[in-house]
């Protein structure tokens, strides 16, 4: 087995010689293959309550006032264990409610997530498609400027950047997109380059169909499938790397993300107070789990060919 | 990046060279988790031995065996930026190590306000003559047979050399104001006999200037031998080395992690009992573990942190005053409305309106700031620490009285308009962060259309914001500047041409600055004691009525040390306790 | 020679490489605000400002302040840290050695646990073990380094007390002579077997929560080439010979799967290398991430600029090495299969 850049890579998804019934129902299917395996099956129920918690937050619990992502106070009740009444997770050192926090910071983390994930998808595509379809010394420079981007270790990097824009919940997401836009910019570009050589891309230049169209029909559908893999494993990490930030301290106090709550949860561990930090990193971890089990099964099912046995 | 290419292998299996055998441990992870199961192990039997041998103490020495007998370790949250008199600055940790390593001309003992000789063989007032009749020129005799730790002799002509040479290094990072303010002229009368004379009478003189880490004597000999005085650049050996005659002697410096010290057997008030080191330990769980431990002997955590040491049966506190550093939240009536954050909707005079100043003064919990800000470690206050002089039971002091807060948003006009300011603030600073907190949610739960915004910024971000004029917020949040005599607070922060009043610009807004100055210099003129009170007494009522500040709450002063430590004595003056008084 | 050629060409480039990260991490520094802020004071006149930029030089145009940064860091001077209220110079290599010994036992541990999980789990493919082996392996890529570590620490020092917390007891730390400033060395050259013990005490804990992750995504890897090697003929003609499967699975099938498994070790120093930052706030580990951290919080623009250096030197000096020792390795599996 050659590596993945020189298969005959055909997208499970297609290029223009399909219809779209013919699409739909493969999505379909796809679907449903990927959802037979266990784990992908975890992943997406896991996902699907995370994000209903996260859409439904108003609902469940009442929205502070007059900024909804501020958790509410009470410093009459600081540092009370989680079966206080009207406090069911406790309360932090500044009596945040923890229930408040981790309701809420399911809506901010599905606000960042779409929202980095949004911009870098974009920031990526088009950065790549001109590496890619450009070519020359465009892609050389690009791609160098990529390979620094790669070159230091994210978090160092995440952490530089917001020492530079100081701290706040919008700088990390700022800081984040920064780094996370190359990834795609790779994709999109070896799909590009790879696919300019497949057959039907030739049979579509004899047959004189100008260069942005082919880009259309032809390279953007096929890239359709690492990047949508890409985009769920990304969704995941985000929020796991926001959260490393905010807990190192990078984000306001008070807001309601679950980073936060474990940074203001740590102090009390010295001294037995467990809940704060414990809650805030077990939803953390359940929506990076869900994402990955997901990412994973949908990866096994669309890119057969890399990792994943 | 390397490419990982499947599928290629090794030849067959009648061997081939190359493959490095995989580490032992990693042929037998079974043995690696054994060995790490034997460390945690390990850890139990000796970490178990330890903290069980504690039994009730009574601080008289009680069954628990002594750690680090002879040494007495205090663990602090920083080192020092210098050891250099002339080059620390104020609030930082070199005068910490300072205090222990010099000799002043005068003290202050463990149990009063009132300065009694050191250096010199007498304090000078105008009782005995030794302050002239008209305020100004102070005479300090000099006691016979003080030696330097390097063996020099100690005369009044270290004493000028020491004052003057801070005076002419005149670094701006040092205390040098400190002595130019007010000193006009220091003369050497003969060996034993040092004259100052002073631009304006002043009261607070002995314990403002003679006993502060710039006035610290020093030895001439030692420092013309290492570098002199240069006007304007720092002195290098005396960064890193002390020049003193103080009951301690720096042996070495382990930079960032500690200090050791040893005792003078030479000194000339008595050798101290035990060595000293000075543990640098920016860590608070760190610190409380170790004081549970027994590692260290006397520690200042965070008010959050004391609170977790309270159940340790070894561990004994001195809750013997306040930090005369209160907590506050400044108004900025000097705005320059293009500095402000976009976010910010209020004119450049909102708060030149007094009853706009008192009504966020009522709106703010001062009972949660201390209860949940501080976990129970502090007061909320007059406009004065308790303690200084000046300071009492009886002055009047904000509390919290939302009814009164909305009438007065309503009569100034405020309360249908609505507002949005941002008050600005040290990043993850424990003590800091809740009093803007508890002011937002206060404040914001009074009326929807009112918003305060609580900006964290890096800390050099802040002390530089901080230092610039006009200040580009609104408002902030900080913790005063330890002074020893009132006239320090009134001056810095109250009196409308000082340091704060000219920068926010007091005389935009106060209704009768005139007579609030008159009352603070008249006090600082007075060398009466009672009459210096009472105008204090007047000052503070005048603040109250038009005040400038929100003064959150006053830190308590809690000093931890294990209960082994003898003698433990502290007074609230000094910059941080003097190992020279303890025993163990 | 193809292979020493890619050597030559990755060494030239990488001082280029440094380079561009030393501009890099100059520019952030000079962006947003005065460099010597940290020395600022609020009392300080204009006057006293202006005095204290001509003694730091950042007076001068940015491009001589650059060179002049340079030298100095060629000279070993990095600036003067507001975290530690000391030179850089001074207090980063003992940060440094802290990091060093966390991160190495903790790549230790990740090396030999997930070596040891991947093969164990590769050979018993399908089974019940090598289920929980990989449910363990992708919980580990996805557990949260911080949560990991607080969690551990409840754990650990909390409901069963014998983890204990930072690097060192400081008395028994204060007993022995730093020759190294690796603790374990130190402890060892001075001859002092309790302070040995304690400093092992105070690594265990950290560097296993340090090296889980990287363990994970090793034991992953080493599991799928593993299988992909019991997957081929000479394996069987292995067993046909008679030759017990354990010997089969060591002594061939492991070495060959190792191969793809070493990319991803020295992949996985990067992971490490983050994790510290971490980890070492939630130990309370005085190594080079906290210190960063604070420096971080506090604004400190030395201490972040030598994280940030050093760390970028690190991580490419590892990268190299790590593809140098794959691009000899490739070169004989290339060689050998024909």
């Amino acid at each position: 087995m050659a590596d993945a850049a020189h298969v005959d890579h055909v997208s499970p998804l297609g290029g223009r010689w399909q219809s779209f019934t013919t699409k739909a129902r493969r999505i379909g299917d796809l679907s449903k293959t990927a959802l037979k395996s266990p784990t992908t099956l975890a992943g997406a129920v896991i996902i699907v309550i995370l994000i209903a918690m996260a859409i439904l937050a108003p609902l469940l619990v009442e929205g502070n006032r007059p900024d909804p992502y501020q958790l509410p106070r009470d410093w009459s009740a600081i540092n009370m264990p989680p079966g206080t009444p009207g406090h069911p997770l406790g309360t932090t050192s500044e009596g945040g409610d923890v229930l408040y926090g981790v309701v809420w910071g399911a809506r901010t983390s599905l606000r960042l997530a779409f929202i980095v994930v949004g911009i870098t998808l974009v920031v990526g595509t088009v950065i790549g498609s001109i590496a890619g379809f450009v070519g020359g010394k465009w892609d050389e420079v690009l791609m160098r400027v990529v390979d620094v981007f790669l070159a230091v270790p994210e978090l160092i990097l995440a952490l530089a950047i917001a020492a530079l824009l100081g701290p706040s919940f919008r700088n990390i997401i700022i800081a984040i997109s920064i780094l996370g836009w190359p990834r795609y910019a790779r994709i999109i570009r070896g799909q590009i380059i790879h696919t300019k050589e497949n057959e039907y891309v030739d049979a579509a230049h004899v047959i004189g169909d100008s260069k942005f169209r082919i880009y259309l029909k032809d390279i953007l559908p096929n890239t359709i499938t690492p990047v949508v893999v890409a985009a769920t494993l990304q969704m995941g990490a985000v929020v796991l790397f926001a959260a490393t930030l905010s807990f190192l301290g990078l984000a306001e106090a008070g807001i309601a993300e679950w980073g936060n709550l474990v940074g203001e949860g740590q102090a009390g561990i010295v001294s037995g107070r467990w809940w704060v930090a414990t809650f805030g990193g077990l939803m953390v971890f359940l929506w990076s789990l869900g994402f990955n089990l997901f990412g994973d099964g949908v990866r096994d099912v669309l890119d057969p060919r890399t990792e994943g046995r | 990046m390397a490419v990982i290419r499947r599928g290629r292998r090794f030849a067959s299996i009648d061997g081939q060279e190359g493959e490095r055998r995989p580490r032992l441990l990693a042929r037998r992870p079974g043995l690696a988790a054994a060995v790490l199961v034997f460390a945690l192990i390990a850890q139990a039997c000796t970490g178990a031995a330890t903290p069980e041998e504690e039994g009730g103490d009574d601080g008289g020495g009680g069954t628990t065996e002594v750690k680090n007998p002879g040494v007495f370790v205090h663990s602090l949250g920083g080192e020092p930026e210098t050891l250099d008199p002339a080059a620390s600055t104020d609030g930082g940790f070199g005068n910490r190590a300072i205090i222990q390593m010099y000799d002043f001309l005068v003290d202050l003992p463990p149990d009063s306000a009132v300065p009694v000789p050191m250096i010199a063989t007498e304090v000078p007032t105008q009782e005995n003559g030794l302050v002239s009749d008209d305020g100004l020129t102070y005479t300090f005799p000099i006691r016979e047979g003080v030696t330097f730790h390097d063996g020099t002799d100690l005369t009044a002509d270290d004493v000028k050399f020491s004052w003057d040479r801070v005076v002419e290094m005149d670094l701006p990072e040092g205390q040098a104001s400190r002595l130019t303010d007010i000193i006009d002229e220091t003369r050497v009368v003969d060996d034993f006999t040092f004259e100052v004379t002073l631009q304006q009478p002043a009261a607070y003189f002995m314990t403002t200037v003679v006993y502060s880490p710039p006035a610290a004597i020093v030895s001439q000999d030692a420092i013309e031998a290492n570098g002199g005085v240069v006007a304007g650049e720092p002195n290098e050996y005396m960064t890193t080395n002390e020049a003193g005659s103080g009951p301690y002697i720096l042996e070495e410096w382990e930079r960032g992690e500690r200090l050791h010290f040893l005792k003078n057997e030479d000194y000339w008030n008595g050798a101290p009992a035990l060595d000293a080191r000075w543990e640098v330990v920016d860590d608070e769980s760190v610190i409380v573990v170790g004081m549970q431990a027994g590692d260290f002997d006397l520690v200042e955590p965070t008010p959050q942190y004391v609170a977790q040491l309270q159940d340790s049966d070894n561990v004994c506190f001195d809750e013997s005053g306040f930090l005369l550093e209160p907590l506050h939240l400044s108004y900025n009536l000097n705005i320059d409305p293009d500095l402000l954050p976009n976010s910010d909707t209020i004119p450049p005079d909102f708060f030149y309106d007094s009853r706009v100043r008192r009504a966020f003064n009522l709106a703010f919990d001062y009972d949660a700031m201390v209860n949940a800000g501080l976990e129970g470690f502090g007061a909320s206050g007059t406009y004065l620490p308790p303690g200084v002089l000046g300071w009492s039971e009886d002055a009047p002091k904000y509390e919290q009285d939302l009814a009164e807060s909305e009438r007065l948003f309503r009569e100034s006009g405020w309360w249908d308009r609505g507002f949005e300011v941002s008050v600005l603030v040290e990043e993850a600073n424990p003590t800091f962060l809740p009093v803007g907190l508890i002011l937002k949610d206060n404040i914001e739960a009074m009326n929807p259309n009112f918003r305060v915004n609580v900006l964290q910024v890096a800390e050099t971000q802040f002390d530089e914001a901080h230092g610039q004029t006009p200040f580009p917020y609104a408002m902030w949040i900080k913790n005063a500047d330890p002074f020893t005599d009132p006239h320090q607070f009134m001056q810095t922060y109250f009196h409308p041409d000082g340091e704060w009043g000219e920068r926010l610009g007091y005389r935009n807004g106060m209704e009768d600055p005139d007579a609030l100055a008159d009352v603070i210099d008249r006090a600082a003129a007075s060398t009466d004691v009672e009459e210096r009170e009472a105008l204090y007494g007047e000052a503070l009522q005048m603040i109250y009525d038009d005040p400038m500040w929100l003064w959150a709450a006053d830190e308590k002063n809690v000093q931890i040390y294990q209960c082994w430590v003898q003698d433990f004595v502290y007074n609230p003056l000094w910059i941080m306790p003097r190992w020279v008084f303890y025993d163990k | 020679m193809q292979v020493r050629e890619y050597v030559v060409r990755r060494l030239l480039k990488l001082p280029l490489v440094l380079l561009a990260v030393t501009v890099a991490v100059f520019a952030l520094s000079r962006v947003g605000g005065s460099p010597i802020a940290i020395y600022l004071e609020h009392e300080m006149s204009p006057d006293e400002v202006q005095a204290l930029e001509e003694r730091y030089g950042v007076d001068k145009p940015l491009p001589m302040q650059y060179v002049a940064w340079l030298g100095g860091v060629a000279r070993g001077d990095l600036g003067w840290s507001g975290v530690s209220v000391a030179p850089v110079s001074e207090v980063l290599p003992a940060r440094l050695v802290a990091t060093i010994e966390l991160a190495t036992l903790g790549s230790f541990i990740a090396i030999a646990l997930g070596i040891g999980l991947g093969t164990y789990a590769g050979a018993r493919r399908n089974r019940f073990s090598d289920h929980v082996i990989r449910v363990l392996t992708v919980s580990g890529a996805s557990l949260p380094l911080f949560w990991f570590a607080l969690m551990m620490l409840i754990l650990f020092y909390l409901i069963i007390p014998i983890a204990p917390l930072g690097r060192f007891d400081p008395d028994v730390y204060s007993q022995i002579t730093h020759y190294t400033g690796f603790y374990t060395i130190d402890s060892l050259l001075n001859l002092n077997p309790s302070a040995f013990v304690d400093a092992i005490v105070h690594l265990a804990l950290p560097a296993f929560v340090l090296g889980f992750e990287g363990m994970a995504v090793v034991a992953r890897m080493m599991r799928s080439s593993l299988v992909e090697e019991m997957g081929e003929d000479y394996v069987d003609s292995a067993r046909a010979k008679g030759l017990p499967e354990r010997r089969v699975i060591r002594r061939h099938a492991r070495r060959n799967a190792l191969i793809p498994t070493i990319t991803v070790i020295g992949l996985s120093w990067g992971v490490l290398l983050q994790g510290s930052v971490v980890v070492e706030n939630v130990f309370r580990w005085p190594g080079l991430g906290r210190w960063a951290t604070e420096g971080v919080i506090r604004g400190d623009r030395a201490t972040i600029m030598a994280f940030v250096l050093v760390t970028a030197v690190v991580f490419l000096v590892v990268n190299l090495v790590v593809d140098v020792i794959y691009a000899y390795l490739d070169r004989r599996v290339v060689l050998g299969t024909d």
